[in-house]
């Protein structure tokens, strides 16, 4: 039997290469021709033609895909159609600003469920924090990103409405573009978390080792800060992990309304303009991601359980 | 309960260090966005963004930028829709209108630094003709049999036979520096120079100070891809931008209705929506049907309703302003429900079911929302089907949409003859709704070669006359593009073909 590890990477490999076949199909199903989304809506057959022959759009599938595959490999993924440049740069002008507003994000996100957890289970901002948190779960990204901006950048004028700027080059500029798209992710997420919080501290207030350090005459805040509040975390980080997830997911909307350059923009043009290699290439990145994610979990499993690795069952 | 005392403390004080660390040291990042309130930039904000690799074709990007980089030939006067000089300073025709003398600017300069030559030009005309260049007016470009440099500064062009609109060509041509365009560089003679470019997301522009028509007021020009109206409009409300264009113009209308911004329409340039008719698809093989659906369509609730007033109501696609179209061409169909069931009726198409396709766009949506209740009052079983945009697109081209379809084209504003012979949907011999009629084709001959202002006009009178009565190409909207100033830019203005001229715009109260 294969030793552990070279068999998890081989896994790894082969379902990597199947995606690559499956995500190749899948867009070429898609109807729609490049050539025409090229082309314009007054464009002739002749002119559309041409723009085929230019991409090679007529050459068999096979030799296509190995085409892209081969360019992937070696770390040339090929030439956009839609902007007629190396992937590879326009991957380069993204991938920091997708990387910016998801760390904003998930900056933000204990931010506002601890300040949400927090208020909720106080007495006096706790109906406050309740109606709060009942808006920001049920309101959708497009609507608070709208009142944020309507707020902050149109009426108080103190925060930009929309765009980015590298946080290397001015991060003092950068961190204020970044702050209503960070709040407007984070904010279903984080109402969540601190419902869960709130919910978590008033339980913890009824174990007996608080209530003992309340007959005890341990002051409330001391009480609150080093007994309550750390015995209530544990579900709270769980959740959090859950919400990175659904936070990224927020992300490619946030783009939009913000006007930011980042992969999720660049993803959806590409898919709706029938960009074959750029959608192929960052469907293959996503899936790539995700395929080590999940053998960054099992390297964790193998050192938390050392019988998984050696693939014996309790 | 828990007790927040001290957690109370905590957040009032980290809010202050917060607001204190903001206050203290940084800039604004709303300012510095806006281009500074003291400075001459400024920043435009466009829901397409600039692509510098379809120079040659009108893309939904060019009327942002392409003026502002390139000059043409000619343009034409939005008056008289005569040529005027641009590049061009003089021409003439020889007597059998096949050879065209144009004699060019001794002062323009290319960004690089290099004087414009005639082989610049030659090279920029025979590159517009190229099919792979993409460019709708290579139809009439392609009727030029010889281009050449034949003196410094001179330009001659051997036409195959009288192209009266040639001019037309010339004027929607941008000229590129020759050694420079096949490497991918961006180099023209107009008022800005290309800077910085991030595809599908920003451009900035430099004031060109060679430029021959002197340096323009404003020093730099940024254009921000912004393709969600909603941004958009956000960011010419926070300051974050002057100009605001390609939202929808029923947007423009609501956001512009308190009189706080500047909203310039672009005449006589617009986009024609039509109602394409494929004439192989029974009943629409009967003239009387499609004739049923001219009067069926309320072009005034579409114009009102989906373009927010910003549209001309016309039976025709071109301007009522052609010469040679006459007011009860302009006016021949207009919306009557009665003369539609009458007309479907004495076909026998009364009941008949029929399939609208659109491009599923919010303005496309519309349009097709209206047009599906108004010919199903008129007596049709109407299915509408949206598709994806590209989809769309796609089969369009294709010819491989029965029924009708709800689009757009645009150079039919420039003239009859223009439209018919860049837009593939109303081409004659070739379109989109397999029309195939010697009859239009002569019509189009006919119109090419007219050697005079009055033959042209008759030519285009009965192009119009053709057009109505076959009815494959309906028109419902001539729909201006909108945009919205801060009012602190002044002196901004469009060309005929409708693109951005900022050459004497300047920034102040």
């Amino acid at each position: 039997m294969m030793p552990y590890w070279p068999r998890k990477a081989l896994s790894a490999l082969l379902t990597l290469w199947l995606s690559s076949i499956v995500v190749f199909a899948l867009l070429r199903l898609t109807p729609g021709d490049p050539a025409a989304a090229i082309a314009g809506p007054d464009a002739t057959a002749e002119q559309v033609a041409a723009i085929r022959d230019q991409l090679l759009l007529d050459d068999p599938l096979p030799s296509q895909y190995l085409h892209w595959l081969g360019g992937l490999l070696t770390g040339d993924p090929g030439i956009s159609y839609q902007y007629d440049r190396p992937i590879t740069d326009l991957l380069a002008e993204s991938v920091g600003s997708t990387v910016q507003l998801a760390l904003a994000g998930i900056l933000m996100l204990p931010v506002v469920g601890l300040l949400t957890g927090l208020a909720l289970a106080s007495r006096r901002f706790g109906k406050a924090a309740d109606a709060f948190a009942t808006a920001a779960l049920s309101l959708p990204v497009y609507v608070s990103a709208v009142i944020l901006v309507f707020l902050f950048a149109v009426q108080l004028r103190v925060l930009p409405a929309g765009g980015e700027l590298s946080f290397l080059a001015a991060p003092d500029l950068s961190v204020q573009f970044l702050l209503l798209p960070g709040i407007a992710l984070a904010l279903p997420a984080g109402a969540v978390l601190g419902r869960l919080l709130a919910t978590e501290l008033r339980r913890t207030r009824q174990e007996e080792f608080v209530l003992t350090a309340v007959a005890k005459g341990v002051p409330p805040g001391r009480i609150s800060r080093l007994h309550v509040l750390p015995g209530s975390l544990g579900p709270f980080v769980v959740e959090f992990g859950i919400g990175i997830g659904e936070l990224l997911g927020g992300a490619v909307i946030a783009e939009e309304l913000f006007a930011r350059n980042g992969l999720g923009k660049l993803m959806l043009d590409s898919v709706q303009n029938r960009d074959y290699p750029m959608a192929q290439t960052l469907l293959m990145l996503a899936i790539a991601v995700a395929v080590l994610a999940q053998l960054g979990t099992e390297v964790v499993l193998t050192r938390l359980d050392p019988r998984i690795k050696l693939g014996v069952t309790a | 309960m828990v007790d927040l005392r001290l957690s109370r403390r905590g957040l009032f004080g980290l809010t202050l260090g917060t607001a204190a660390a903001m206050a203290v040291g940084c800039r604004s990042a709303t300012e510095v966005a806006g281009g500074g309130t003291g400075g001459s930039g400024i920043t435009l904000a466009y829901s397409a963004a600039p692509d510098p690799t379809k120079l040659m074709r009108r893309t939904i990007d060019s009327p942002v930028f392409s003026n502002l980089v390139f000059d043409r030939l000619v343009d034409l006067d939005k008056k008289t829709m005569e040529p005027v000089p641009w590049l061009a300073r003089e021409w003439e025709y020889d007597q059998a209108r096949t050879t065209l003398v144009l004699k060019l600017r001794d002062d323009a300069l290319f960004h690089s630094g290099k004087k414009l030559t005639a082989e610049d030009v030659v090279f920029s005309l025979k590159k517009a003709q190229d099919p792979k260049a993409g460019a709708q007016v290579a139809p009439m470009l392609n009727r030029i049999e010889e281009i050449r440099a034949s003196a410094p500064g001179e330009v001659t062009l051997k036409l195959k036979a009288v192209t009266s609109n040639l001019f037309d060509a010339l004027m929607f041509s941008p000229v590129v520096e020759a050694a420079s365009y096949d490497q991918g560089k961006v180099i023209g003679t107009g008022p800005y120079t290309w800077g910085a470019f991030s595809a599908g997301n920003k451009l900035d522009l430099a004031r060109f100070d060679g430029y021959w028509d002197g340096a323009p007021s404003i020093e730099a020009i940024t254009i921000r891809a912004i393709k969600s109206p909603q941004a958009q409009l956000s960011a010419l409300q926070s300051g974050q931008v002057q100009m605001v264009g390609g939202i929808p113009a029923r947007d423009v209308k609501t956001a512009a209705a308190g009189g706080r911004y500047t909203v310039s329409v672009t005449t006589p340039s617009y986009q024609q929506t039509y109602l394409g008719v494929d004439v192989k698809t029974k009943p629409f093989d009967d003239p009387k049907v499609r004739q049923a659906l001219q009067y069926a369509v309320d072009r005034k609730r579409i114009a009102d309703q989906v373009y927010g007033g910003y549209a001309e109501v016309s039976s025709l696609p071109w301007p009522a302003t052609t010469p040679g179209v006459t007011p009860d061409q302009v006016t021949r169909y207009a919306h009557d429900p009665d003369k539609a069931k009458a007309l479907l009726k004495e076909a026998g198409a009364t009941g008949a079911e029929i399939t609208v396709w659109a491009a599923q766009t919010p303005i496309f949506s519309s349009v097709l929302d209206i047009v599906q209740y108004d010919l199903t009052q008129a007596g049709f079983k109407v299915t509408p089907k949206l598709l994806d945009a590209t989809e769309f697109q796609t089969l369009v081209v294709q010819s491989k949409l029965p029924g009708l379809n709800i689009a757009n084209i645009g150079l039919v504003s420039v003239s009859p003859l223009t439209g018919i012979s860049t837009a593939n949907p109303a081409r004659p011999g070739d379109n989109t709704s397999r029309l195939d009629d010697e009859k239009y084709v002569k019509l189009q001959e006919r119109a090419f070669a007219a050697g005079t202002p009055e033959q042209l006009a008759e030519a285009n009178h009965d192009l119009s006359e053709y057009l109505l009565e076959q009815s494959f190409h309906i028109t419902l909207a001539q729909a201006h593009e909108v945009v919205m100033w801060d009012p602190s830019i002044q002196g901004h203005d469009t060309s005929f073909l409708g693109y951005l001229d900022l050459a004497d715009a300047r920034r102040g109260k």
